[in-house]
């Protein structure tokens, strides 16, 4: 399996009017190909700042940020972004939502992906929706939406921003396993950036736990955990073990943080 | 051979229960009492200003009476001039209200788009917008005449500022992730302003709408309200002349 990202003594800094503040500080790890994996760190680390970089909202201060070998380009088609709310745009139908950066950006094959969209929408019950409005949708619904939004960009990594944290618990545990779906049937790579411990387990084959700010890689987690969806893996032997051994490692930052 | 159908057969009369029933009622009841209360205000009010004209409690020269608007409306009508005077009002208001709304639309997005421009003129905007304007009347009147012109120029002056600002707020109210949502789909500057920032700002467009269609047909009806009165103290001049 070749690297599908790799960032290399990743700096960054961004700046305020009292003061320069540095965000990230020789950030490295890598992501393989068709691999899961989650970043889990203190609130306000700069967990969201790590996938702004990815996307090219931002640019790295130093260091090197390479996607399949190549760095990362201002407006990269390769990457898609989902965001922590749908942001499903109210005045568009579903379908139109969907295929919006096909509007956007003209794909050579646009048929053959819309035909993929309703494929997917038809899949996850969201075909009978297609000419309905967000705000007759559930909050699942939404979410679900917004990730075959993302997936119709046809990009080969895919950056999730807490995508579940809008979600009710039971709401949250079924998405997981829809979206967890959606992207190992596709043979998509994917990072997920979530501050619930559980939820970064029970999805990912790796977890990179950061420290507080500036972040830095703390410590790297590979899972492999018995179970076909998130919601199986959870039920794994280890996973309470290895749930126990990525709290601590938040935990003492937190405790660092206070001291 | 008998035909059958499948059709399931619905009752004439939908059935409720007896609360369902009084509840249907008490919000029928509810309308009729508020639309009953609204006729019942117009009927007074016009009914007490009559009253207070007819005894000269107050100064039909100046305030008019119901019956007087009524006579010189059915005299007017009669004359036909009534028809001229709405059509050049109706022009007035249509012409100033479609250069403001446009108008204050087109500067709200030049400013939306060149934030630097914003800047540098924004104290300006917020000054403009708290100027009486009526106060320019005269300077208006010194450079456009006193015809169709200096009321269409008041008019857009009147509402092309609040548009512009409304609309500006508006660009700027737009969520930030959602921007930033094009941008990770590559969308440039037009794009998102035309799929995002314009269908975003509908509702307050709407309302923009709203206020320019009042404040347009303010000024227009001011002036026709003015021709009435100058044509009524040219009659009483007149009047006195004779006598």
């Amino acid at each position: 399996m070749g690297k599908m990202l790799s960032f290399d003594n990743v700096n960054f800094f961004y700046q305020t009017k009292k003061e320069e503040i540095q965000a990230l500080k020789d950030l490295t790890f890598d992501v393989d190909e068709n691999e899961f994996a989650s970043i889990v760190g203190p609130s306000g680390c700069g967990k969201t700042t790590i996938l702004s970089l990815i996307a090219g909202l931002l640019e790295a201060s130093s260091g090197e940020i390479l996607l399949s070998g190549t760095p990362i380009k201002d407006s990269d088609d390769r990457i898609g972004y989902m965001f922590q709310r749908d942001h499903l745009f109210e005045w568009r139908t579903i379908w139109q939502n969907v295929t919006l950066s096909l509007e956007i950006k003209k794909q050579p094959n646009a048929d053959q992906i819309r035909e993929q969209a309703k494929e997917l929408l038809k899949k996850y019950d969201l075909y009978d929706f297609i000419s309905a409005k967000p705000r007759e949708l559930s909050g699942g619904m939404r979410q679900r939406v917004a990730l075959i939004r993302t997936l119709v960009m046809q990009p080969k990594l895919l950056l999730l921003d807490e995508p579940f944290s809008a979600l009710d618990f039971q709401t949250r545990l079924k998405v997981c396993d829809d979206v967890y779906d959606i992207i190992k049937s596709e043979n998509k790579t994917a990072i997920l950036v979530t501050h619930d411990i559980s939820e970064a387990l029970s999805m990912s084959d790796k977890v990179v736990v950061l420290s507080s700010r500036p972040a830095s890689v703390k410590h790297i987690q590979m899972l492999k955990f018995n179970g076909e969806t998130p919601l199986s893996r959870r039920e794994d032997p280890s996973f309470g073990k290895i749930f126990d051994l990525i709290w601590k490692q938040l935990t003492n930052e937190k405790d660092n943080k206070q001291t | 051979m008998k035909k059958t159908t499948n059709k399931p057969k619905f009752s004439p009369v939908a059935k409720y229960s007896k609360a369902h029933e009084r509840y249907l009622k008490r919000l029928r009841n509810d309308k009729i009492f508020v639309i009953l209360f609204q006729i019942l205000i117009l009927v007074l009010g016009i009914g007490l200003w009559e009253l207070l004209a007819y005894t000269k409690v107050i100064d039909a020269f100046f305030v008019s009476s119901p019956s007087r608007i009524f006579n010189m409306f059915v005299s007017l009508v009669e004359n036909g001039s009534i028809f001229k005077h709405i059509g050049i009002t109706l022009l007035e208001t249509i012409i100033g209200f479609v250069v403001a709304t446009l108008g204050g639309t087109f500067f709200a997005i030049i400013l939306w788009w060149n934030k630097r421009l914003r800047r540098i003129l924004e104290p300006y905007i917020v000054v403009l917008n708290s100027l009486p304007k009526i106060a320019l009347g005269p300077i208006i009147i010194l450079w456009v005449g006193s015809g169709m012109g200096a009321i269409i120029v008041m008019c857009v002056l009147i509402c092309i500022v609040l548009t512009t600002i409304t609309m500006l707020n508006a660009f700027n109210s737009c969520d930030a992730d959602k921007i930033q949502l094009m941008k990770s789909m590559h969308a440039n500057k037009f794009q998102i302003f035309w799929k995002l920032i314009l269908p975003s700002a509908t509702d307050e467009f709407i309302s923009v709408l709203k206020i320019n269609v009042g404040m347009s047909c303010n000024q227009p009806a001011l002036s026709l309200r003015r021709k009435f009165q100058v044509l009524s103290l040219q009659k009483v001049r007149s009047c006195l002349v004779n006598t």
